[in-house]
C-alpha cells in the first residue's frame, strides 16, 4: 500500500513496563498476558491516517533490560518519534526517566518527539505514580503525556497518533528537513519528486543511498 | 615513499592527541589509510563510533565492549548450547514439541535460528574466495568453543545437524524410503575443513553474524551483510598488534553494529518492495 509519509518510532523505557505489549495492542489488537523478555530489538508497523493522508508507521520496540543497551542505542539514530514508557505501579520506573532522556537526547535527532507514557492505567488500585508527577515531568522536559493500558487498549491508538500528528504538524512548520533521512522521516513513492527509481535518494543530498 | 613516511606520521600524529579532531581525521582518512601500525584500523574504530575521541578513554570503552560482546556470546551461543544436552529430554514434551505450530514454540524458534543460519553458513563459506585468510584457522579461537571437553553445541556442529536433517525430509517427500548413506557421508565430510580445537576465520565472521541477528530480530539476516563485516573483520584481524588481533571479533561486531545504524534501511527485509528497500 502507499503512503504519503514513513515516520520512524522508537518505544524505549524500563524493562516490564509494557512496550512489547503497547506494539502488539497497537499493531494487532492484543494482549500478552506473560512477559516476553526482549532480546535486543523488535519490529512491528502499521499504517494511520492522518489530515486525510497515508502515514506509514516503521516501529523499533527495544529491550529495557540493561545488558541491551549498547544495542538499544543505534536505533535511536534516524527516529523521528519516541514512545518513553514507565510503569504506573512501579516508582522505579519513573524514577529512571532522567537517564532514558539523558540517553534519547545524545544519541538522536534534536527534533524527535517524544511522547511519556505512563502505561497499566488500568491497575488503578496498585498505582504508584499519580497522573499530575508524569504530566509535570512532561511539562518540565518538554514532552507529550499520556496515561495508557495495553491491556484494555484505552489511548494505545492516540499515543501512537498524537506522536505522529506532532510530527505532521512539525513537518507542516518547515521544522523537520523531510529530505534528511537521519530525522527518521521519509517521503512516500507518489510524492517523490525525482525518478521514482532512484527514490530511496531522492532528498537533495543524495549521499546516503549505499547501494549498488 | 618519503611522502608515505610523512603521511604515516600525519596519521599518528592525529591518533594521538587527547581529543581527536573528527573533521581532520576524516580529511586524512579520505586519501587512502596506512595499515601499518594499526593506523587503519584505529581510524576504522573511530570514524565508526567505536572508539571515542577522547584517546585517554580508549582502554576503558575498549574493555567494556569486549567484555559486553563475550556475554553475548556467553547468552546466545554457549548457554544455549549446553542446555540442549543437559535437558536433552525434556526438550520433547507434550506441551512443545518440534512439530508444534505455535509461533511462539520454542522449538519453531530453533527452527527458524537454524533457517537463518544456514543462510549465514553459506554466505559466510564463500566469503572472499580469492583470499585464503578467510579458510585458514584463527589464533584467537572461542576457547569455550573448541575446548571439545565441553559439551557445547557449536554453530558448525548445529549446521551440519540441520543439513543432514533436512535432507531427510527431502527424501520422505519424494518417497524414496531407503537412506542413501553415500551421500549422507560426505555432507559431514564437506564440513570437517579444520582440526579439532581449531576455527577458520570465516567461523568467526559466522559467530559475529549469528549474535548480530538474534540481537536485532526485527532486522534479521539479510544477505549482503557478510560483505560489509567481511572487510571489518579482516582489517582488524590481520592488523600488525597482537591485541587488536586478539579482539577482532568483538571489535568488528560493534563497529559493524554501529555501521548498521546509518544504513540499516539498506538491510530490512520486510522493507525490500518498500520505497525505503533496496527492491525498489
Ligand atoms: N495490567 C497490565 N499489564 C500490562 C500492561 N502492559 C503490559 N503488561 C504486562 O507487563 C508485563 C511486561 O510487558 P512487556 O510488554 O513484555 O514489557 P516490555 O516493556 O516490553 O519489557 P522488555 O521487553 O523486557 O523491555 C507483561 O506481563 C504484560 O502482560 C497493561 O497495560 N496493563
Ligand atoms: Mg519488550
Amino acid at each position: 500500500m502507499s503512503y504519503a509519509y514513513l515516520f520512524k518510532y522508537i518505544i524505549i523505557g524500563d524493562t516490564g513496563v509494557g512496550k512489547s505489549c503497547l506494539l502488539l495492542q497497537f499493531t494487532d489488537k492484543r494482549f500478552q498476558p506473560v512477559h516476553d523478555l526482549t532480546i535486543g530489538v523488535e519490529f512491528g508497523a502499521r499504517m494511520i491516517t492522518i489530515d486525510g493522508k497515508q502515514i506509514k508507521l516503521q516501529i523499533w520496540d527495544t529491550a529495557g533490560q540493561e545488558s541491551f543497551r549498547s544495542i538499544t542505542r543505534s536505533y535511536y539514530r534516524g527516529a523521528a518519534g519516541a514512545l518513553l514508557v514507565y510503569d504506573i505501579t512501579r516508582r522505579d520506573t519513573f524514577n529512571h526517566l532522567t537517564t532514558w532522556l539523558e540517553d534519547a537526547r545524545q544519541h538522536s535527532s534534536s527534533n524527535m518527539v517524544i511522547m511519556l507514557i505512563g502505561n497499566k492505567s488500568d491497575l488503578e488500585a496498585r498505582r504508584d505514580v499519580k497522573k499530575e508527577e508524569g504530566e509535570a515531568f512532561a511539562r518540565e522536559h518538554g514532552l507529550i503525556f499520556m496515561e495508557t493500558s495495553a491491556k484494555t487498549a484505552a489511548n494505545v491508538e492516540e499515543a501512537f497518533i498524537n506522536t505522529a500528528k506532532e510530527i505532521y504538524q512539525k513537518i507542516q512548520d518547515g521544522v523537520f528537513d523531510i529530505n534528511n533521512e537521519a530525522n527518521g522521516i521519509k517521503i512516500g513513492p507518489q510524492h517523490s519528486l525525482t525518478n521514482p527509481g532512484m527514490s530511496s535518494s531522492s532528498g537533495g543530498g543524495n549521499q546516503s543511498s549505499g547501494c549498488c | 615513499m618519503a611522502n608515505y613516511r610523512t603521511r604515516l606520521y600525519q596519521f599518528e600524529n592525529e591518533l594521538s592527541r587527547d581529543i581527536i579532531d573528527n573533521k581532520r581525521l576524516r580529511k586524512l582518512v579520505f586519501s587512502g589509510c596506512p595499515s601499518e601500525k594499526s593506523v587503519r584500523s584505529n581510524c576504522w574504530k573511530v570514524l565508526l563510533n567505536y572508539l571515542p575521541l577522547e584517546t585517554k578513554e580508549w582502554e576503558e570503552s575498549l574493555d567494556r565492549q569486549r567484555k559486553a560482546y563475550h556475554q553475548f556470546v556467553e547468552e546466545m551461543i554457549l548457554k544455549p548450547g549446553t542446555k540442549k544436552y543437559d535437558n536433552n529430554r525434556t526438550d520433547v514434551t507434550l506441551e512443545d514439541h518440534p512439530l508444534n505450530p505455535n509461533p511462539d514454540s520454542q522449538w519453531s524458534q530453533f527452527f527458524r535460528d537454524n533457517e537463518m543460519l544456514l543462510q549465514i553458513d553459506k554466505d559466510c563459506r564463500r566469503l572472499c574466495p580469492d583470499l585464503s585468510f578467510f579458510q585458514s584457522a584463527t589464533p584467537y579461537p572461542c576457547k569455550e568453543l573448541v575446548n571439545s571437553d565441553l559439551m557445547i553445541e557449536t554453530l558448525r556442529r548445529r549446521v551440519e545437524q540441520t543439513v543432514l536433517k533436512s535432507q531427510n525430509v527431502c527424501k520422505n517427500r519424494s518417497g524414496i524410503t531407503i537412506t542413501d548413506f553415500k551421500k549422507n557421508k560426505k555432507t559431514i565430510d564437506d564440513y570437517v575443513v579444520l582440526a579439532e580445537g581449531e576455527e577458520a576465520h570465516w567461523e568467526v565472521v559466522e559467530r559475529i553474524l549469528f549474535i548480530y541477528v538474534k540481537l536485532n530480530p526485527g532486522q534479521g539476516y539479510v544477505q549482503g551483510m557478510n560483505e560489509i563485516i567481511g572487510p571489518i573483520y579482516y582489517t582488524f584481524a590481520s592488523d600488525s598488534n597482537p591485541d587488536c588481533q586478539a579482539h577482532a571479533e568483538a571489535d568488528s561486531f560493534w563497529c559493524f553494529t554501529n555501521l548498521m545504524s546509518e544504513i540499516r534501511d539498506n538491510f530490512i527485509k520486510h522493507l525490500d518492495d518498500t520505497v525505503c528497500g533496496i527492491g525498489e
